[in-house]
């Protein structure tokens, strides 16, 4: 169990350096600055919240190249070579929960016009639900979470719309309920083949201590391992191309496992996935 | 508010030893609970019975209660301030909405259990002098219990030029994660994140 002292926190004096109307910050080591850093986060993610759909339209790759300046050749480059395989992209937002968000409405779309995949996937989520009761998880607050999940995917299969999908995937109280339930198909995939997964972490913690600080809390990001445990848990194959500063021009790709025939497309950019059509 | 009310029932219903809803301190809409709570058999706080405040906010459960104990009693505890401020990391940075309020209680009956002597935290007097009265407008830095001194010791400990020179070599590697191939990278840039931020604590004196 993780526990602990506190600090009396610092981030303020780190604006200060940055932001000129608190150039006249002073460090008061006798004054508790918890709040106002808090304040700070939470205005952050309001201004993320406001500005950033959870899942936007389908937009036109053409999209990306302003968000680049034109000087930039490394991302210009590499934009133009995506242009060559894909058309279109649709952006998350960025809240930490963007793989989830993404991998989880790429496939949901991807449902709605081939559902032949349903039934063996119902099956999976179901049998995680009876895996992470063993694990000792309390049946009643999985089900809030996996009730929701199953019944969007019930909608999937029988009369969702694409509209109806983007509506419920940007309604934040039905969208998060779909979030929690990959986290804990993750959680349960990991701790079930926790000896092997275990030569993967560093430091001191075990896959348990793991999955309670990097995999079930919310806006908690999406390293390699979990999307490898996720692909393995639910049988679906995700492409990731990378787009980052490397050089070179081209924009590498990753299948998760190695080998499939990718089901979904990602895009990956330092810190953010996206979905690529 | 659904969520709440199956709680309420599994925990009446189904009790774990040492845990009791008072019913009488649910307010109706039921944000706020009491839950009495005993100190287990064998360890430091056998006897002892203590109070525990449970306020939810509208976005419960995908944002965590807050806890704090009350009462007379507060236990005396290395991560309890005598304000009933409790530092556990799973009430702020690794809350999960698939926790509970049972799962709280178990957390803090396990943190109870496993202290070896009962002392305040070194900075009580501070923390209680200028904290906020909702624990969640604190900022905690969590670290796991098997250190037995803070991290602010582990580096004074180092000479300066290790320091100086360990501080540099994290600063170049980030730098240059952005130019290696993400593959091969795995973990380690938040390992590097992390140390550097652990630098930047040592060099403020906090923690």
């Amino acid at each position: 169990m993780v526990v602990g002292g506190r600090g009396t926190v610092a981030p303020p004096a780190l604006v200060s350096r940055f932001s000129p109307d608190m150039a006249d910050f002073h460090y008061d080591p006798e004054k508790n600055y918890d709040e106002q850093t808090l304040e700070q986060q939470r205005h952050i993610e309001q201004e993320v919240a406001s500005t950033q759909a959870l899942v936007s339209e389908r937009l036109s790759l053409n999209q990306l190249i302003k968000d680049y300046s034109m000087e930039d050749n490394i991302y210009q480059q590499k934009i133009q070579d995506l242009r060559s395989r894909y058309r279109d992209i649709r952006k998350t937002r960025g809240d930490g929960n963007c793989f989830y968000r993404a991998f989880g409405f790429a496939y949901l779309e991807r449902l709605l016009h081939d559902k032949s995949d349903i039934p063996r996937f119902k099956e999976v989520v179901n049998q995680s639900k009876t895996d992470l009761v063993a694990l000792g998880y309390p049946q009643f607050t999985l089900d809030d979470f996996f009730d929701t999940f199953l019944d969007v995917l019930s909608r999937v299969e029988s009369s969702c719309t694409p509209e109806e999908l983007f509506d419920t995937f940007n309604d934040q109280g039905v969208s998060d309920y779909l979030i929690v339930t990959w986290r804990l198909l993750v959680t349960c995939y990991l701790q079930r083949n926790g000896e092997f997964f275990a030569n993967f972490l560093e430091g001191h913690r075990d896959i348990k201590e793991f999955c309670c600080q990097e995999v079930e809390p919310m806006n908690k990001e999406c390293d390699h391992i979990h999307i490898t445990a996720l692909t393995s848990a639910v049988g679906i194959p995700v492409r990731v191309e990378y787009m980052d500063r490397g050089e070179g021009g081209l924009v590498n790709h990753h299948d998760f496992p190695e080998c499939s025939k990718p089901a979904i497309t990602l895009l990956y950019r330092p810190g953010h996935y996206d979905i690529l059509y | 508010m659904k969520r709440l009310q199956k709680e309420l029932q599994s925990l009446t219903k189904d009790p774990p030893p040492g845990l009791c809803v008072d019913i009488k301190s649910i307010t109706k809409s039921m944000s706020e609970w009491i839950v009495d709570l005993e100190g287990a058999s064998g360890t430091l706080y056998d006897g002892e019975s203590f109070k525990l405040c449970f306020k939810f906010g509208p976005r419960y459960p995908f944002e965590s209660p807050q806890v704090t104990f009350i009462g007379n009693n507060i236990p005396v505890h290395p991560h309890v301030y005598s304000n009933g401020h409790i530092c556990l990391s799973i009430l702020s940075d690794d809350w999960s909405p698939a926790l509970s309020v049972q799962s709280i209680c178990l957390s803090i009956i396990s943190m109870l259990s496993s202290c070896r002597e009962k002392k305040r935290p070194p900075d009580n007097g501070f923390y209680v002098k200028t904290a906020h009265k909702n624990p969640k407008k604190t900022k905690w830095w969590y670290h796991d219990d098997t250190f037995s001194f803070p991290f602010q010791h582990l580096f004074s400990l180092l000479p300066l030029s290790v320091y100086s020179v360990s501080f540099f070599a994290n600063v170049l590697s980030l730098y240059f994660i952005p130019f290696m191939n993400l593959h091969s990278l795995s973990f380690s840039p938040y390992l590097h994140v992390f140390i550097l931020f652990l630098h930047f604590l040592s060099a403020q004196q906090i923690c």
